[in-house]
């Protein structure tokens, strides 16, 4: 067999066989706090906010912000719900494709990520590019770090080069 | 061996009826005469919004729409692909699509609007920055900048800086049923989301034929996918699955009927008549009635109506009342020619002109269905008695017809007591009878489409008939203005004004607009704002001072315009309308035009066609009333009084028992069971005519019983029509003619004028 062939078939193999050994676990619960700054060109400095998360396969993310504004968000299969001071929801949007992208990114689902990305690992983490024209029209690529067990960290790249970097303190 | 007279009789009469046919071929095949299948065209909409109605709801029953709903959403949005994938280059769908304003994706959608971010407010902004509350724009300008991977705060902070456009955006699709899952549309009921695919048929495709064939693709379609995914719900809309399914049910129902209704008229026929030679007199006599009532339909009408054509049909027992009674006196009096005619002339003269006086009289109502009824009627009545006086009279009967036959039993016993006690009943029912005009009862569709129908209205408003509201306005920009009113008055009176629909929603009046500038621009000096301004780069500042364009009609993207019904002008004015989907009682109209400083007019298609058909019932009921009256003087004149009597009664008689037996049946009569009253009367009015000239003679009681019998199945047998209105119409012709027949048999001789 030629060489240059197999060299070319491992260099294939190798993000999928690293991706294979550095899979992660199933969607657990946790939670935490979490800093997000977002980074827009019209805005003079970063736009900084900070609250605590919760996240359960089960009923989804609640986004808690606390700074600079208090308010609570649900984040559900179904949609972005605000939730009011009496904890009913208001739903802001029911689009599926958002909702779902977001909950498969804090909770790290493989599957769902391969439905929506071509993902190359590293050692640190993923690097995630749409294949999904939907998504791609909102990210052009997003960043993935953990350590062993946790997500740590999250950077949304979008198209015209505004960016979100969440950090995550897991409990 | 045909006689030289009745050969020449027949030549006459094969040239009458070639000429007819010509006629009516040439009429036909060369546009002069069209025929109207819409049977809601007959009910004449008396509303001064009608045409904008038909305007605004153009297209409408070209569009079809199937809802998909699954466990997993996934499985909803793969079946639609699927649909999608199979339906593409079908002959009769011009187009399937996801969302009405498909080609508009949502960051289209957004960088528009965001164009005009200096004029744009949501309701709650614009409410709260009416107040002094500027701070309500910070709040919300921080809250929706924290949320993780906002989409509409990303595309639109770089144009509207202050994610106004961004929180009207969010506003303005929460006031919509259909939630955005995209590419997909949803609506939401409880957890399960139905995804809608949006069809598109081709002119052709409302066709009945082209109908049912599209209709079987798609069942075919979602039959696969429903046996892949047990647990798929799929919910159809449109009047094209309304359309197959009416016309493969009537295709069955008057296969069928047709059928037994033949097989038993022609076994009946061939018994009493013993050959087949009176059996073809006694189709020629229809054919030639039918055939004269058409030519004159297409001589004096452009446009014919089916449904006229529809309860015409009561010519065919006429003029089979007449071509037996001629058959039958022929064999018991072994006359024939000129002699029989004689015999005949008095009772088919007396039966005819009472008959054609009683249709004349539909011509004095202003309903051209019923003109149409009385023409058909009035001209092929006079063929059918003229064909039977000349050529039945001289029709050649073999040896064997004339072979004496058995004769019905006599009956009697209907007596003075009980005439009085079956009028008593009559009489005292009448005040219970009750009609019901309400257009739904005659939908004919099946219940499962129904019943799918109706969820869909409940998903989204979408109704098989439209409800709009209307109102006149000055030019444009005071109609869009006065749907922010009467979106703003319903919102006060209705708990959910998402099921209103109107341009406004997505073009903002140009006064609206500017007051949104001005108030933006105050909460931009107020000292509220500083912290956000204290973010925003020089250009963005510069931008929410820098005047822009409004956003006008012109530059809205086509999609968005499609999603509301068009303004429409009346040449004077402008008319605004906005789709509703829901009720809409009296008092909550009043109470919202009590809000309103122009007239707000609703239009209930629904009520409007029930209104049209109560109207069009009480003129068959007057029509009735005084056909029975002049019926009556009729006899009286002729018949003297102790018979004109007995034989008005009769008819009036044995319809209202009729009446009454179907309101017991039904808990209530309509239009249909008046029209089938009408075919009684016709039918009774003979029978009564031939026993008052002839007596109860075994020919008179035999043509009577065979005409009743035939009448029965052709028309009776309607009684186990699926649709309303064929079912009423049936049963009201079955119990009249049964309850006539029965009057007729047991009627006295001494009460006839003619009493051998």
């Amino acid at each position: 067999m030629n060489k240059g062939y197999i060299v070319g078939l491992l260099l294939v193999l190798l993000p999928v066989i690293s991706f294979a050994q550095s899979a992660w676990p199933e969607p657990q619960a946790h939670a935490g706090t979490f800093r997000q700054t977002k980074h827009i060109a019209v805005l003079t400095r970063p736009f900084v906010s900070s609250g605590r998360y919760q996240f359960t396969p089960e009923s989804g993310l609640l986004w808690h912000t606390l700074l600079p504004v208090a308010n609570q968000l649900s984040i559900t299969d179904k949609g972005v719900f605000r939730v009011s001071g009496e904890g009913q929801q208001e739903a802001l949007t029911t689009d599926q494709g958002i909702s779902q992208l977001l909950l498969a990114l804090i909770s790290g689902d493989q599957k769902k990520l391969n439905m929506m990305f071509r993902i190359n690992t590293h050692e640190s983490g993923m690097l995630l590019t749409p294949t999904d024209s939907t998504i791609g029209n909102l990210f052009e690529k997003i960043e993935l770090t953990r350590d062993q067990q946790q997500l740590l960290h999250i950077v949304l790249h979008e198209p015209a080069g505004n960016y979100t970097e969440i950090t995550l303190h897991p409990r | 061996m045909i006689k030289p007279v009745a050969q020449r009789i027949l030549v006459v009469w094969g040239l009458i009826i070639g000429a007819l046919l010509a006629w009516l071929w040439f009429s036909v095949s060369h546009h002069h005469v069209r025929m109207n299948a819409d049977v809601l065209d007959v009910l004449q909409i008396n509303d001064p919004y009608a045409e904008a109605a038909e305007q605004a709801s153009q297209g409408v029953a070209n569009r079809a729409l199937l809802f998909f709903a699954h466990p997993e959403t996934d499985v909803s949005k793969a079946s639609i692909k699927y649909m999608l994938a199979h339906l593409a280059g079908h002959p009769l769908i011009a187009s399937c699509y996801l969302n009405p304003g498909a080609e508009l994706h949502s960051e289209e959608l957004v960088a528009f609007y965001a164009q005009y971010g200096n004029y744009l407010l949501s309701d709650d902004a614009r409410h709260a920055l009416q107040n002094g509350d500027y701070h309500y724009l910070a709040r919300n300008y921080f809250s929706l900048l924290s949320q993780p991977g906002n989409p509409l705060v990303s595309a639109s902070i770089a144009r509207a800086p202050l994610l106004n456009v961004a929180d009207w955006l969010t506003a303005n699709l929460q006031s919509n049923h259909w939630q955005n899952d995209a590419p997909f549309l949803y609506v939401a009921q409880g957890e399960t989301r139905y995804y809608p695919l949006f069809i598109e048929l081709s002119g052709a495709s409302l066709n009945a034929n082209n109908a049912e064939t599209t209709s079987a693709d798609l069942q075919h379609l979602i039959d696969t996918l429903q046996q892949q995914y047990p647990q798929l719900v799929v919910l159809r809309s449109g009047v094209i699955f309304h359309t197959a399914a009416i016309s493969e049910q009537a295709k069955a129902e008057s296969t069928l009927l047709s059928m037994v209704s033949l097989v038993a008229v022609a076994l009946l026929s061939l018994w009493r008549l013993r050959t087949l030679l009176p059996i073809v007199a006694l189709f020629l006599t229809i054919g030639v009635s039918v055939v004269a009532g058409l030519a004159a339909l297409a001589s004096i009408f452009n446009e014919i109506q089916v449904l006229a054509l529809v309860f015409a049909v009561s010519l065919t027992g006429v003029a089979v009342d007449y071509a037996y009674h001629v058959l039958l006196t022929a064999r018991y009096y072994r006359l024939s020619g000129l002699p029989l005619a004689r015999k005949l002339l008095p009772a088919l003269v007396a039966g005819g002109l009472t008959t054609i006086l009683s249709y004349l009289l539909l011509l004095t109502l202003p309903v051209v269905l019923l003109k149409q009824v009385a023409v058909f009627m009035v001209v092929g009545v006079l063929a059918a008695v003229t064909f039977a006086l000349t050529a039945l009279c001289w029709w050649p009967l073999p040896g064997r017809f004339y072979a004496p036959l058995r004769p019905l039993p006599q009956l009697t016993g209907l007596n003075g007591v009980v005439l009085f006690l079956l009028a008593a009943v009559v009489l005292v029912s009448s005040s219970q009878l009750t009609f019901s005009d309400d257009i739904r009862l005659f939908n004919s569709s099946p219940p499962h489409l129904l019943e799918q129908e109706a969820r869909i209205a409940k998903l989204v408003g979408s109704e098989q008939y439209p409800r709009l509201l209307f109102f006149r306005a000055s030019d444009k920009q005071q109609v869009l203005q006065r749907m922010a009113q009467i979106r703003g008055a319903i919102k006060q009176h209705i708990a959910s004004p998402s099921a209103l629909q109107g341009l406004d929603l997505w073009l903002p009046d140009e006064r609206r607009q500017m007051e949104n500038q001005q108030l933006l621009q105050k909460a931009v000096q107020s000292a509220a704002l500083a912290e956000v301004l204290s973010y925003l780069n020089t250009s963005a500042i510069v931008s929410l001072n820098t005047p822009t364009p409004l956003l006008k009609e012109s530059n809205l993207p086509r999609q968005l315009t499609l999603l509301a019904p068009p303004v429409l002008s009346d040449g004077e004015h402008w008319i605004g309308a906005m789709r509703y989907a829901g009720a809409l009682s009296a008092q909550q109209l009043a109470a919202i035009s009590q809000l309103l400083d122009f007239e707000l007019h609703f239009y209930d298609k629904p009520a409007l066609l029930s209104a049209a058909m109560q109207k069009l019932r009480v003129y068959v009921l007057q029509f009735l009333l005084v056909a029975l009256f002049c019926v009556t003087a009729m006899m009286l004149i002729r018949y003297g009084w102790r018979s004109g009597a007995a034989g008005a009664l009769l008819p009036g008689l044995a319809i209202g028992l009729a009446l009454v037996c179907n309101q017991l049946f039904f808990g209530y009569l309509t239009l249909f069971h008046l029209l089938g009253s009408v075919l009684v009367l016709a039918l009774l009015i003979d029978y009564v005519v031939f026993l008052q000239e002839h007596g109860k003679r075994p020919h008179v009681l035999e043509s009577i019983t065979l005409s009743a019998v035939t009448s029965v199945f052709a028309f009776g047998l309607l009684a186990f029509s699926e649709t309303q209105a064929i079912l009423h119409f049936g049963s009201m012709v079955f119990c009249g003619v049964s309850i006539g027949w029965l009057l007729c048999f047991t009627l006295p001789p001494e009460w006839l004028r003619s009493r051998t």
